[in-house]
């Protein structure tokens, strides 16, 4: 006997409230619950493996009428087209029937199926047929008659393990549940396959719904929702308690989610929302308040008392287990931490997550009404949009191409072309250009190097001076080539291979590298000399002009004879001799015959997953706190695979599945940066707290399971400083005048106290690699004394304090707005009286004084 | 003007990561592991100094052209080479004060080094031990290791950062870090030419400060709550602030600053004099200050060196240098140590001058300048307990070999290890320690036997004691 349940789920899933089941009649015996179905007035279908498979309900969910006695063997889908007719599918009898709701058959198609799991209608009103058995789908028209079908038993791409659940959206694009392989397949209803979705479990049924697709997992009980746009998980709910068996489902007009439970025999339903990362959601406490709130015997309420009952009752602040895998990131991240029993932080508030996406992604604290907007947003889905948001400005750009500078040791002997170079780095991240042709526009190429970038302009940076030529005139700058192509080959394998071969450009690996990385113990010298050799015949030959060197400019060919390794070294250890014949260290690949050595590099190169790797663990080390494989240039690829340790050696990457999987996606993404930034900013790894509730233990590190803080860099401390003061500075860029350090072509050009300031904080000076400033108390003599903080908090000449005290209209008002406006969050009741008081003191002296403290605190100079 | 090599090696730098080891901007966490130490030996620091002020003379100083004069078909004819005492023989053109001072001072001829290139060399002479690049990031500079030994003789009183350093950005290899070491034993360094670094805060100035602090310091208590759980990088940054604002606060900061016009002119108005002058101050001070570094830039003269229409030559920083640390000898030896009657600062405070190598004996190259030479160079020590006036090995005629190590071992000649090891023991430091508790498992001996060519002596050059 089956009564209506109102029953409370003990473990809420995240946010996706049960409402309950469908009631079913009392004196009928219900099986496997398949398919439910919804019409468009709402009515709601359901079919099952009991005596009577096919059910009908009106839209309250009263029982109208059973039928099918006899007509299904293993009924398995069930559908309602745009008359309103019922398509159901038998695994069994390998059929399809149409019905009419009363219970009228209309229809039999049978012969062309094997199993059939699944149908959908397209906007022509064809139907696509999940034909299970036959391993394809099948697109026939109302008759019966197949039109197209593809795919075929398999694992590849249009093949199918089990074609089991299908669903289709407005554009007519097919989903396909193939379960078994994991993963859902994405195809135009003519076939034409469109992507491949995976990383969230494994897939039974489908639906479409509100920009998502919801997908049920019968294995896990557990429903995954995934963006439409891209396949990344959105979120997940749900698990064995909750779900038995979820199989296929329905939306009705209200938005409400009806999932067929195949083992639980019944159909639930649920609103479909989000909950708050942090708060609990009002249909958390509106359930609980159901559940204890029984009407008195005398009618009367006492609802205080039930306020503190439902406060006991409800689930445990969100903490621990329970946060969103929004995509595949999260599955490596939090999988491996639930596999080894690691606890992790919290999500991160609003205001942490704010001010940390726009440093990040901006290098810039944001802006108030920027900040308050977002704060008040209401969007569950207001984080991804910000992301987006801020992905696309401007300061994204700025942010980066400062990066990108520091990377790539913009200047010195890049000389005019240097703003070339910047321009060029902007425009290349203002349009998202893939970054296998950014790295390959660095490596190939030729021409003067102020006029072009792809030209040698990256190869010009690591210039070796030759010998002084006692016959040479004097100041005549005469380039050392088999140096500077040494030098210039150690910096690649560095920035785009995450491979240091300094050591191997002096010596063997053997007899050195035995502690230090195995991979090139087993490297030698003339391993690096063919290497090198890729670069055997460039040249840079200085511009030379009225018997001076004009432009800082270099012309860059391949006329030169090749690189000799007998040639004497003025930096490193004497050459002895060798191949250098062309040959790729790491695939020991050599350039096919007519190509272009250098062009045959960039190929190579780019092509190879680790130059994927090595960026995509750049860039996650940089929103994370440190590399998967750390240092980031410092990879040891004989560490790489767990099955295949050298002895006595650790895996060198703390999760090689999670960087693979980054690496793949990075490069399947047509090596968008964008893209990959947007991948790392909107996964639940990177949006935990830096707030780690217990005891941290060191071994915790390796699992990302909180926010690992970081120091503003030293560009983003000096814009930090004039953005929360409101007073920007304006420095020489090119011929522009920009008022951010992070704008600046060359912070060279700042002036010295902004310089020396930036030097104390670990700004790169472009001629090494940049390396991170460790704290020291000259940091904070600096930020407690130097002017770029002193003058800027006064209340004068338009500065932030100014403004502040001439709006703000009392003094908690005013301290709201300097808290916020500095380090970019709301004061707690004791942070707000303490700084009360100091304005109530000495109104214009107090808030002067509590910008400058909040410069100096903890939360505005480190990223956490 | 830099040397030219040093700006074609910029990879090289990089393996010293600045950021103590672990200390990637978050994981202060590791900074704090316990340092375990154990004695190797034994070692009998004598302890006669209280201060140590290391002057390095980055690019390498010309031997046979200064402390170990020797002439040469490269030496110019300007040079007016005396005798100044007991057979010591310096260019009054070049060393007309410190002529004056040699009283004070003892010479080492015979020193030995196996680097040939300023990066590496001036790694050696800053860290006391050849650059390993394997496990560079882990090694602390000498001076934060004196930071770390001297932490527990630090008084209530004393505010300034143990080690001090003068100009060290400009040295080629730049200021090392503190390794393994926690990073409060991390270098101050100050560029008083370029005017970083020096902030000296004074009147109502400091008043503001004061206020701004207690404000600060209220502040904290209120955020608590909210950095409760979070990464110990918060905590440590205040560690910072309070001994920043300590030094700031103390009346003595701002004196050490201040230099009067006569004395700027007297050291000189360039690096190693404003250093010096400094130096000075701070061991006046005595205030929490007890080793200082002062790095004296561009004496790399592979050209022109003496070449008066050149902008940088011998003449140029060999007078540079002699102002400064004859100054610095005499003030120091004209102040009364307040700590033992009798006695001056200068005798508690050891003063060395160190080099990376000396320059190429005989003729001049083909662009008038002489290149790296290691085999032979000199060092200079003064004050803190070492008897003035010895002249410890010597070289041939030329400059070229040593033919005298000048101390006990007749078959090895001293080097910069050695250096660190006589400083060390003046300032009372057990030179045969390790500390075994670092990252990579390797114990870091204060003096580390295995040199990069051959082993090492761990031992003091006593001869200059006695």
């Amino acid at each position: 006997m089956r009564s209506l349940v109102l029953a409370l789920c003990p473990l809420f899933a995240m946010g996706q409230t049960s409402e309950g089941f469908l009631r079913f009649p009392a004196n009928e015996e219900i099986g496997a619950l398949s398919a439910v179905a919804i019409g468009a007035k709402d009515n709601i279908y359901v079919l099952h493996r009991g005596p009577k498979p096919l059910m009908v309900f009106d839209r309250a969910g009263k029982h109208v009428r059973s039928f099918g006695d006899g007509m299904f063997q293993v009924p398995h889908g069930l559908r309602v087209d745009r008359d309103g007719n019922l398509w159901t599918t038998d695994n069994k009898l390998n059929n399809i029937r149409k019905f009419t709701p009363a219970g009228k058959l209309l229809l039999t198609l049978e012969g062309n199926f094997k199993s059939p799991d699944d149908l959908v209608f397209t906007s022509k009103g064809e139907i696509v047929v999940a034909d299970t058995g036959n391993g394809r789908l099948a697109r026939i028209n109302t008759k019966g008659d197949i039109l197209q079908s593809w795919g075929k038993k398999g694992k590849g791409q249009g093949e199918f393990a089990t074609a089991h659940g299908l669903a289709i959206d407005a554009k007519d694009r097919v989903y396909v549940a193939d379960r078994g392989n994991n993963r859902v397949q994405v195809f135009t209803a003519d076939g034409k396959f469109v992507a491949e979705w995976k990383g969230f479990g494994n897939p039974f049924g489908l639906h479409v719904h509100g920009g998502q697709l919801i997908i049920s997992d019968g294995d896990a009980h557990k429903m995954t929702h995934l963006n439409l746009s891209d396949g990344s998980i959105a979120s997940q709910w749900g698990n064995p308690d909750t779900l038995q068996l979820p199989h296929l489902m329905a939306t009705d007009s209200k938005g409400r989610l009806f999932v067929a439970e195949v083992n639980g025999k019944r159909v639930q339903i649920f609103g479909l929302k989000q909950a708050s990362a942090s708060l609990h959601g009002q249909d958390e406490i509106d359930a609980a308040h159901r559940v204890l709130f029984q009407p008195a015997s005398d009618g009367k309420k006492n609802t205080a008392a039930i306020t503190s009952q439902v406060a006991a009752k409800l689930p445990a602040r969100a903490g621990a287990a329970d946060v969103p895998l929004r995509n595949y990131i999260d599955e490596h991240i939090f999988g491996r931490m639930k596999k080894d029993g690691v606890p992790h932080a919290r999500l991160a508030s609003d205001e942490e997550f704010a001010r940390r996406a726009w440093l990040d992604a901006t290098g810039r604290i944001p802006a108030y009404d920027q900040l308050t907007a977002f704060l008040a947003d209401k969007d569950p889905a207001k984080r991804e949009k910000l992301v987006d948001r801020l992905l696309a400005s401007n300061g994204f750009i700025d942010k980066w191409t400062y990066y990108f500078e520091d990377l790539y040791r913009a200047g010195g002997r890049m000389g005019y072309g240097l703003n070339l170079f910047h321009y060029w780095l902007r425009e290349w991240l203002r349009l998202d250009r893939p970054y296998n042709e950014v790295a390959t526009d660095l490596l190939t190429g030729g021409g003067k190097t102020s006029f072009s970038v792809p030209g040698g302009l990256y190869f010009a940076r690591d210039f070796v001076k030759a010998k002084d030529d006692p016959d040479a005139p004097d100041g005549m700058d005469l380039v050392n080539i088999p140096d500077t192509v040494d030098e210039f080959t150690v910096t690649y394998g560095k920035v785009f291979l995450g491979l240091n071969l300094a050591c191997i450009s002096c010596h063997d690996g053997k007899n050195h590298l035995e502690k230090v990385n195995v991979f090139l113990v087993g490297k030698k010298r003339e391993d690096f000399f063919r290497q090198a050799g890729f670069y055997g015949k460039t040249r840079q030959i200085m511009n030379w002009e009225n018997g001076y060197q004009a432009n800082q400019e270099y012309t860059v060919d391949d006329e030169a004879p090749g690189y000799d390794t007998k040639a004497e070294s003025i930096v490193r250890v004497a050459r002895t001799g060798g191949s250098s014949k062309p040959r790729f260290i790491l695939t020991g690949e050599e350039p096919r015959a007519g190509q272009h050595d250098r062009d045959e590099l960039a190929r190579m190169l780019t092509t190879h997953i680790q130059f994927s790797r090595a960026f995509a663990n750049r860039i996650w080390a940089e929103l994370m706190g440190f590399g998967i494989v750390d240092p980031v240039d410092d990879f040891d690829l004989a560490r790489y695979d767990r099955n295949n340790l050298p002895a006595g050696w650790a895996l060198q990457p703390s999760n090689p599945e999670l960087l693979d999987a980054m690496a793949r996606d990075f490069q399947q993404s047509n090596y968008s940066f964008k893209k990959l930034m947007r991948r790392i900013m909107t996964s639940s790894a990177y949006q935990l707290s830096s707030q780690f509730d217990g005891e941290w233990k060191e071994q915790y590190n390796t699992y990302y399971a909180r926010k690992y803080v970081r120091m503003l860099s030293a560009a983003e401390l000096h814009d930090a400083i004039a953005l929360a003061t409101n007073k920007p500075a304006a420095f020489s860029s090119g011929t522009e005048k920009v008022p951010m350090v992070q704008q600046m072509s060359e912070p060279k050009k700042a002036d010295k106290e902004v310089q020396g300031f930036m030097k104390i904080f670990g700004q790169s000076n472009r001629d090494e690699m940049p390396k991170k400033a460790p704290p020291s108390s000259l940091q904070a003599m600096l930020l407690m004394q130097s002017k770029i903080v002193t003058d800027r908090v006064l209340a004068m000449g338009g500065t932030r304090v100014e403004a502040l005290l001439k709006e703000s209209s009392t003094n908690p008002e005013l301290a709201d707005r300097l808290f916020m406006a500095t380090i970019s969050r709301r004061p707690t009741e004791q942070e707000r009286a303490v700084a009360v008081q100091a304005l109530d003191k000495d109104r214009r002296r107090g808030a002067e004084n509590l910008q400058w403290a909040l410069i100096n605190s903890p939360e505005f100079i480190f990223n956490y | 003007m830099r040397t030219p090599i040093s700006k074609f090696l910029p990879h090289r730098r990089d393996v010293l990561r600045l950021g103590g080891y672990g200390l990637l901007g978050s994981f202060a966490e590791q900074a704090l592991m316990p340092v375990e130490a154990r004695a190797a030996g034994k070692s009998n620091p004598r302890g006669t100094a209280r201060f140590a002020i290391v002057i390095e003379l980055a690019g390498a100083i010309s031997h046979l052209d200064s402390f170990d004069f020797k002439e040469s078909a490269g030496t110019p004819k300007d040079l007016d080479v005396r005798p100044v005492r007991n057979n010591l023989y310096l260019s009054q053109r070049l060393f007309p004060e410190m002529s004056k001072e040699m009283d004070k001072v003892s010479i080492v001829r015979s020193m030995k080094s196996h680097e040939v290139v300023h990066f590496r060399g001036q790694y050696y002479t800053q860290a006391g031990r050849p650059l390993n690049p394997a496990i560079a990031p882990e090694i602390p500079s000498v001076g934060s290791v004196v930071s770390y030994e001297f932490e527990k003789q630090r008084r209530e009183t004393d505010t300034f950062p143990t080690y001090i350093g003068c100009n060290l950005d400009t040295s080629g290899c730049g200021a090392i870090t503190t390794g393994f070491l926690h990073p409060k034993h991390s270098v101050l360094d100050i560029n008083l030419k370029a005017g970083v670094g020096a902030t000296a805060v004074e009147g109502e100035a400091l008043q503001v400060l004061d206020e701004r602090y207690r404000l600060l310091h209220e502040l904290d208590k209120a955020m608590a709550p909210s950095r409760e759980g979070r990464d110990r990088a918060f905590g440590s940054f205040r560690d910072f602030q309070h001994s920043a604002h300590q030094v700031l606060g103390d009346a003595r900061w701002p004196k050490a600053f201040a230099m009067t016009k006569e004395e700027r002119e007297r050291y000189g108005e360039n690096e190693v004099g404003l250093g010096c002058l400094l130096a000075r101050n701070l061991v006046q001070a005595d205030a929490g200050t007890r080793y200082i570094h002062i790095t004296h830039p561009d004496w790399d003269h592979h050209k022109n060196i003496f070449n008066h229409a050149s902008k940088s030559n011998h003449y140029i920083r060999c007078n540079e240098f002699d102002r400064a640390m004859a100054n610095l000898l005499r003030d120091l030896s004209a102040t009364a140590s307040p700590r033992e009657k009798g006695k001056t600062l200068l005798d508690e405070t050891m003063v060395v001058m160190i080099t990376e190598f000396g320059r190429t004996p005989g003729a001049l190259n083909g662009n008038a300048g002489r290149h790296h030479y290691n085999p032979a160079y000199i060092s200079l020590f003064a004050g803190g307990g070492v008897k003035p006036g010895r002249i410890l090995g010597a070289t041939d005629k030329d400059g070229l070999t040593v033919v005298d190590t000048g101390w006990k071992y007749k078959r090895m000649q001293p080097k910069t290890e050695n250096v660190y090891a006589t400083i060390y023991s003046a300032i009372g430091i057990d030179w045969k320690k390790e500390l075994t508790n670092t990252p990579s498992k390797r114990a870091y001996r204060y003096v580390d036997v295995l040199g990069a060519t051959e082993m090492v002596m761990d031992d003091e050059i006593a001869d200059l004691f006695v």
